[in-house]
């Protein structure tokens, strides 16, 4: 049993980890999508790379800070009887929604992804443009680190913390 | 049918309180798992998915969201409002009303800076709200005025709400003029969106005011508006500041100089850039801010990740002809399939978020509505203004539900709600306005951008 909440707060730990580096490259978004556009009118420059770089960030920002975000209770909920109920009603929901829907939905998008995401690394799949980046094949490889980390989010929520979530603080 | 019992399942089991985005994707797929059990469409088409979340990941339209919200967050901390309260209620001095307009006045402001309700919700509640109810405003007034002028943000470019939608609409076009078998498709863009929702923004502001003006108390008690701890910028100072990044992003998008993400960084950068030289934010608050918008990015990622695999299923069931064919015939065409659209999205913002509307049920009617021959910069001005509302209906609407945090006890919560009430009157006044004439919505993209 503590062996198994030691694997579940591994987990959050881990998720919580790969949020903070979305952060980061969400400041490093800022930056580089400004100085691009800056560069493009003050010098008259250009690069693909670095407007591939762009779309990369991006990438990690929106799904590495997923789990995170979960662990965080930010996703949005319709909290019409969510808000009045106790904080066992609240547990036994997310258990039940866990198992019902997040944890079937995260296999299937690992079960979907699958084959796509092994294409793509069997051809070292890269930029379609000239000068582009060459590492589509490991961004693709996105749609399965997130899943995974749902999972994890999932029994980290159901059954690692208090179970409830937190809300009033966190929540929008 | 079958596409529709989804529909209603999925807002049954919405209302339960788990999150929304594993909601969707969860019903969706016990559906879909049920639909290929039964022989109905095969599990292939469930692996179209992939490539359908990579669309997500690799969209570019979308890019502009969390910089944006990047922006909104760092305004927020950099008390951008509390500046611009200060400086306009000086410039009212003691008429009849005062704090109304300028209550009205920071939300068009910071909407056009911003865009996120709850920060200029909460900021206007906690500053404006209780100056205004010892100037002699009624609670409904006051609050009213508070809420409706926090969700202008909403609507006026640029926006989040614009940005999404302005993505669905797009596919949604190319889809309506692919089924109707022209090839050389006509696109819409979010600068489109921007530009069209300008003037019918504008005019809300003037509805607003203009209802302040009738329903603000005849003989107002002056009251002086507590002077901030710091010494407060110049007037000049804080007017400018929002001023100046507003004319960086929006003039730099309508000027067509640089795209809606381009602009979006150079927004956000420009707030970092305030924020610090203000002295009002330095690395850990911006570690903070960039924390909280990785969250509230995550949030509008993962609805539309759960959303995607809903409109799959629900299109493998048919679903999109069940509606298209459903709005097709109904007598009056266009006309009445838009009313019928229209009060659809109105019903659902009471419960359902704007996000949840743009990604479910615009892709569903949207390419109907179109096919039917509507402008689709017309019909997204239209949705947006509707989902804007959506966020001052009782019970449910968020900048109620802010308010309400931040109001004191004396506020009692019918008190909001009726306060309200005349503002969504206000709103269903302007989306008639709006569908009666079009070129309020279509004529400033028109000039701008041509054709």
């Amino acid at each position: 049993m503590r062996a198994l909440q030691r694997g579940l707060q591994w987990g959050a730990t881990l998720n919580s980890a790969t949020f903070h580096i979305a952060a980061v490259s969400l400041l490093l978004m800022v930056l580089t999508c400004a100085g691009l556009v800056l560069v493009r009118y003050g010098l008259g420059l250009s690069s693909i790379a670095v407007q591939e770089a762009v779309m990369y960030l991006h990438a990690l920002v929106l799904s590495l800070g997923l789990a995170g975000a979960w662990q965080r209770d930010g996703h949005v909920r319709i909290d019409i009887f969510y808000r009045n109920w106790s904080a066992q009603q609240r547990r036994r929901l997310n258990r039940v929604g866990t198992l019902l829907l997040a944890v079937p939905f995260a296999i299937f998008v690992l079960w979907s992804c699958f084959d796509y995401v092994q294409v793509a690394w069997q051809r070292q799949e890269s930029s379609a443009e000239p000068g582009g980046l060459a590492w589509l094949w490991l961004l693709k490889t996105l749609m399965l680190v997130f899943p995974v980390q749902l999972l994890l989010a999932a029994l980290w929520v159901g059954w690692g913390g208090d179970g409830t979530a937190r809300t009033e603080e966190t929540s929008r | 049918m079958i596409a529709l019992l989804m529909f209603l399942v999925a807002c049954a089991v919405l209302l339960l309180g788990f999150p929304v985005a594993l909601t969707l994707g969860g019903v969706a797929l016990w559906f879909g798992l049920g639909g290929v059990l039964a022989g109905t469409f095969d599990a292939a088409t469930l692996l179209d998915y992939s490539s359908r979340l990579w669309g997500i990941f690799a969209n570019e339209t979308l890019v502009a969201v969390p910089l944006f919200i990047v922006m909104g967050v760092v305004l927020e901390k950099a008390r951008l409002a509390d500046d611009l309260l200060h400086a306009l209620s000086g410039l009212w001095g003691g008429r009849r009303g005062a704090m109304g307009y300028t209550v009205v006045l920071v939300g068009a402001l910071l909407a056009a800076s911003t865009g996120i309700v709850g920060a200029t919700v909460v900021t206007l509640g906690i500053l404006c709200l209780p100056i205004m109810l010892r100037e002699g405003y009624s609670p409904a007034l006051a609050s009213g005025t508070v809420a409706a002028a926090g969700t202008l943000g909403q609507i006026i470019p640029p926006s989040i709400v614009l940005v999404l939608l302005g993505d669905v609409l797009s596919s949604a076009y190319q889809q309506a003029q692919l089924r109707m078998g022209v090839f050389s498709t006509e696109t819409v863009s979010v600068g489109d969106l921007f530009a069209g929702a300008l003037l019918p923004g504008l005019i809300l502001v003037v509805a607003y005011l203009l209802w302040v003006f009738i329903a603000a108390p005849r003989d107002p008690v002056p009251v002086d508006v507590p002077q901030p701890q710091e010494p407060a910028p110049s007037m000049g100072l804080a007017l400018l500041a929002p001023l100046g990044l507003v004319l960086t992003v929006l003039g730099s998008i309508l000027g067509g100089v640089a795209t809606p993400t381009e602009a979006a960084a150079l927004g956000a950068a420009g707030a970092i850039l305030l924020a610090l030289v203000r002295r009002r934010a330095d690395l850990h608050t911006l570690e903070g801010c960039a924390m909280k918008a990785v969250e509230m990015t995550a949030m509008v990622f993962l609805i539309l990740i759960g959303a995607a695999l809903f409109s799959l299923v629900f299109n493998a069931y048919g679903g999109d002809h069940t509606v298209q064919n459903l709005l097709a015939d109904l007598p009056g065409g266009l006309g009445t399939a838009l009313v019928c659209v229209m009060l659809l999205v109105f019903l659902l913002g009471f419960v359902l978020d704007f996000i949840e509307i743009t990604f479910v049920v615009v892709p569903i009617v949207g390419p109907a509505l179109l096919m039917l021959g509507a402008d689709p910069i017309w019909l997204g001005v239209m949705l947006g203004l509707n989902l804007q509302t959506s966020f001052l209906t009782p019970p449910f609407g968020f900048a109620l539900f802010y308010l309400r945090g931040v109001a004191p006890e004396s506020v009692v919560t019918t008190d909001i709600w009726r306060g309200a009430l005349p503002f969504i009157v206000i709103q269903i006044g302007i989306i008639a306005l709006v569908a009666l004439v079009p070129g309020l919505a279509t004529a400033l993209p028109q000039w701008l951008y041509g054709g």
